[in-house]
C-alpha cells in the first residue's frame, strides 16, 4: 500500500506488427512494453525497443527508446515520441467517441473505402459508415470490421466483401463519412445481417466477426425490403411451418461458425431454399425508411455431435459458452508504432498509482 | 486601521453548513420490467431457464377408422445467464475522518449505494442495447434513418409485440370525468433516455402523465403514454452516438412485454456495503479506512420476441 505504484500485471506476446489488445484488470497509470528479442542486438535497427505511456499523455501517444543499427553498444539508443500509433486505453463500458472522417468512395463489391485519412485505423478495428451517397444501405448502425489498411488511401471491409462475392453486393457509394467505433461488450450480441443464402442449411453473413457458438439458437428480424422475411421471429414459428420447407419449430440452431480473416458467418439448421431471396435494399429505398436486418440470440441449444453438423450429440451436450454474459474488459490497445518488430517477443507491464487521494478537496 | 468585513479572517467570514447539498441521482428504469431470479448459492454461476414451445393446432378430425394422428414434437428452449461479480471501493485516510467535521464516511456510504444501483441499472441497459432486436422509427419527418419517433412507430412496435403474443405490463387507465385527461390503454413499458422528452412531447397522440385520468399507479420515472405504450425515462437511458444514416445520435428505446428479460442475483451475493476500519489491508499504522460495495448479477433476454429496441433520432 505504501508503494508509489501498484503492479497491475504483466505478460508477453509475439509481435506480428499488427495492433495488439492487452486485457487488463484495472485502469493503468503507467504502461510499458519492451522488446526482449532484439534488445541490444548488434547491427539491428529497431524503432520500438521500449515504449511507454502515462496517464496524463494523450490517447494514442507514446514515449519511446529506439535502437540504431550499429556494431558498438555505446551508440545504440535514442529517444523518440509520437502522437499516434501508440497506446490507447479503452474502457469497453465507456469507449471513446471518435470524430467522423470524410469518405470519397465505397466499392459495393470489394468493400474498399477510399479516404485520405486513415490515422488511427488498424486491421481489426470497427467503423460505421455515415450518409454514403449512392449506397445508403451501408449507412447507419452497422459496425464493419476492417481487414486491410492502405495508409492515407483506403481501408477494406473484407467481411462485407466476402458477403458481396457470395451475391450480396450493393451499388458503389460516392461520398460520405466513416467513424471508428467500438461495438458493445454484452454477450451474445445481435449481429447485422448482410447476406443469407438460399440453401438446405442457410449461411448467414455478418460485417464483422461474430460471437455466436455452435449449438446456440438464433432468431432473425428481416424487414420486407431485404426479401427473406420467412426467417422473421422463428422463436414463434409453428411446429409445422406453412412454407412447406419442413423446418423444425422454433429458432434456428447454429451448426457452423466461421470467423476467418475475411469471413464472418454462421450456418444454421434452417432450409431457406423455398424462401424469398435475400438482397440488400437499394440506396434510395433504404433511405426512404427501413430497419436493418438483424440476427440475435434466442436461446442455448444442444451442441451437435463432434464431426457432424446435423446429428445431435447423444446424450445431448450442453453449450455453456453461449450464456448471456458481461464480457467487458479494460483494454490497452498497442498501435503499430509501439507493438514491436515482426517476431519479437514483447513484454508488457502495467501499473496503477497508489490511492492516497480517496476524495478530492479533503 | 478601520475594521470592515473585508479585513475579517476567512474563518469568521465563512460558516460550514452541515446540511449537505443533493447529489444528482439517475432514474433507475431498466430493471423495472425484468423478472427477478435468485440463483441459490453452491449451485454454479449460470442460471438456466427453459421454455417449452407451443404445439401445433390439430384441426383435422380423425377418420372413421380412428387411426392415431401423427405425434407432435415437443421442443424446449434453454436460456442461460451468467452471474458476474461487481465491486468498487474508496479509501479515506484516518486523517480525513478525524479532522473533518463532516461525516465523510456517511456520505461515502450513500454515494457507494447510488453507484451500485446505477451500475446494476446500466448493466441491464447495456444488455438490452446489445442483444435486443431493433426496429427503426420511420414515421417521422426529419429525413434521417431512423426518423424521430412518431405515433405510427409506437403502433408498429405495439403490433410487433402483439403479433408475438407479448403480454401487457400494465392494465388500462380508464377514462374519467376530468378535464384535459385521456385514457391509457393496456400497455407495454418503454425505457428510454431523458433526451427523448422533446420528441415525445411533440408526438401526436402522446398523453403526458399529468393528463392521465388517474396517476395513483404511476412511477416518478414515468413521463406519459401513447396508445398502448407507457414511457419511462432516465438520464442514463441508452444512446448510440452518431449511428443514424446521417450520423446523428440514436436513442435506443426498449419496449418490453412481460417476462421479456430477467435479472439474476446470487443468493449470497446481494448488494452489500463493506466497511473496514484502519488496520486492515496491509495498513500496519492504521492510517486508512476503506468503504466498499459489491453485488453479484447476471442479466439476459428470456424471450427475444418480447423486447424490441425502437430506435429514434431527433434527440
Amino acid at each position: 500500500m505504501g508503494a508509489p505504484y501498484q503492479f497491475i500485471g504483466s505478460g508477453y506476446y509475439t509481435s506480428d506488427t499488427t495492433a495488439q489488445n492487452i486485457a487488463l484488470s484495472d485502469r493503468p497509470d503507467y504502461f510499458s512494453v519492451e522488446d526482449r528479442t532484439l534488445w541490444g542486438a548488434a547491427n539491428t535497427a529497431v524503432a520500438a525497443m521500449k515504449s511507454w505511456w502515462r496517464r496524463d499523455m494523450a490517447s494514442g501517444s507514446y514515449l519511446q527508446i529506439g535502437q540504431i543499427s550499429a556494431a558498438a553498444a555505446s551508440n545504440y539508443m535514442y529517444g523518440a515520441q509520437g502522437t499516434s500509433g501508440g497506446f490507447t486505453f479503452i474502457d469497453q463500458t465507456n469507449p471513446p467517441v471518435f470524430a467522423k472522417v470524410a469518405v470519397t468512395g465505397v466499392n459495393g463489391t470489394t468493400g474498399v473505402v477510399l479516404t485520405g485519412t486513415t490515422t488511427g485505423l488498424a486491421v481489426g478495428d470497427w467503423v460505421r459508415l455515415i450518409n454514403i451517397v449512392g449506397a445508403q444501405e451501408l449507412s447507419g448502425p452497422i459496425a464493419y470490421q476492417i481487414t486491410a489498411v492502405s495508409a492515407g488511401v483506403s481501408f477494406t471491409l473484407g467481411y462485407f466483401a466476402t458477403a458481396a462475392s457470395a451475391g450480396f453486393s450493393v451499388s458503389n457509394g460516392t461520398t460520405g463519412y466513416y467513424q471508428k467505433v467500438y461495438p458493445g461488450f454484452m454477450y451474445p450480441s445481435k449481429q447485422y445481417v448482410i447476406g443469407i443464402t438460399q440453401a438446405v442449411q442457410a449461411k448467414v453473413y455478418f460485417p464483422r466477426k461474430n460471437d455466436f457458438t455452435v449449438g446456440e439458437l438464433v432468431d432473425f428480424q428481416i424487414p420486407s425490403s431485404y426479401g427473406m422475411t420467412q426467417l422473421n421471429n422463428l422463436t414463434a414459428a409453428p411446429p409445422y411451418p406453412q412454407n412447406g420447407s419442413g423446418n423444425k419449430p422454433g429458432a434456428a440452431r447454429v451448426l457452423v461458425v466461421t470467423n476467418s480473416a475475411t469471413e464472418s458467418s454462421i450456418v444454421i439448421d434452417y432450409n431457406t431454399t423455398g424462401f424469398t431471396a435475400f438482397a440488400q435494399p437499394v440506396s434510395a429505398s433504404f433511405a426512404s425508411g427501413h430497419s436493418p436486418a438483424t440476427c440475435f440470440p434466442a436461446g442455448s441449444g444442444v451442441v451437435p455431435y463432434n464431426g457432424s453438423a446435423t446429428i445431435p450429440q447423444s446424450p445431448p451436450g450442453t453449450n455453456l459458452v453461449d450464456s448471456f454474459d458481461n464480457r467487458a474488459q479494460y483494454v490497452m490497445n498497442l498501435g503499430t508504432s509501439v507493438v514491436g518488430a515482426n517476431n519479437s517477443v514483447m513484454y508488457w507491464e502495467a501499473y496503477r498509482g497508489d490511492y492516497f487521494n480517496g476524495i478530492t478537496n479533503a | 486601521m478601520s475594521v470592515s468585513i473585508a479585513t475579517l479572517p476567512p474563518q469568521i467570514q465563512q460558516r460550514y453548513n452541515a446540511k449537505l447539498l443533493s447529489t444528482p441521482e439517475h432514474n433507475l428504469i431498466h430493471q423495472l420490467f425484468a423478472t427477478p431470479v435468485e440463483l441459490p448459492d453452491n449451485q454454479g454461476f449460470i442460471d438456466r431457464q427453459s421454455r417449452y414451445d407451443r404445439l401445433d393446432l390439430f384441426e383435422v378430425p380423425l377418420d372413421d377408422a380412428q387411426n392415431n394422428p401423427p405425434p407432435q414434437q415437443l421442443n424446449r428452449v434453454d436460456v442461460d445467464c451468467r452471474v458476474r461479480v461487481y465491486a468498487t471501493y474508496i479509501v479515506l485516510t484516518r486523517q480525513v475522518t478525524i479532522t473533518n467535521e463532516d461525516p465523510v464516511l456517511n456520505s461515502a456510504a450513500a454515494r457507494l449505494g447510488q453507484s451500485l444501483r446505477e451500475t446494476q441499472d446500466a448493466l441491464q441497459r447495456d444488455n438490452l442495447e446489445s442483444s435486443a432486436s431493433i426496429i427503426n422509427c420511420v414515421g417521422g419527418t426529419n429525413g434521417d434513418i431512423p426518423t424521430e419517433m412518431s405515433i405510427s412507430d409506437v403502433d408498429d412496435v405495439f403490433t410487433v409485440l402483439q403479433n408475438n403474443s407479448g403480454e401487457y405490463i400494465t392494465n388500462i387507465v380508464e377514462a374519467d370525468l376530468k378535464f384535459g385527461t385521456s385514457p391509457i390503454g393496456d400497455a407495454y413499458g418503454c425505457m428510454l433516455t431523458t433526451r427523448m422528452i422533446p420528441v415525445l412531447y411533440n408526438m401526436s397522440g402522446f398523453v403526458k402523465k399529468f393528463q392521465y385520468p388517474n396517476i395513483s399507479q404511476t412511477l416518478s420515472t414515468e413521463i406519459g403514454g401513447a396508445n398502448n405504450v407507457r414511457f419511462f425515462v432516465s438520464e442514463q437511458g441508452s444512446v448510440t452516438p452518431n449511428a443514424s444514416l446521417l450520423g446523428n445520435d440514436i436513442a435506443n428505446c426498449f419496449v418490453a412485454a412481460k417476462e421479456a428479460y430477467k435479472v439474476v442475483w446470487q443468493a449470497g451475493g446481494k448488494a452489500r456495503f463493506i466497511y473496514l476500519p484502519p488496520g486492515y489491508n496491509n495498513d500496519p499504522c492504521m492510517l486508512r479506512h476503506t468503504a466498499g460495495c459489491s453485488f453479484y448479477q447476471g442479466q439476459c433476454i428470456t424471450n427475444d420476441l418480447w423486447i424490441q429496441n425502437l430506435r429514434s433520432t431527433g434527440i
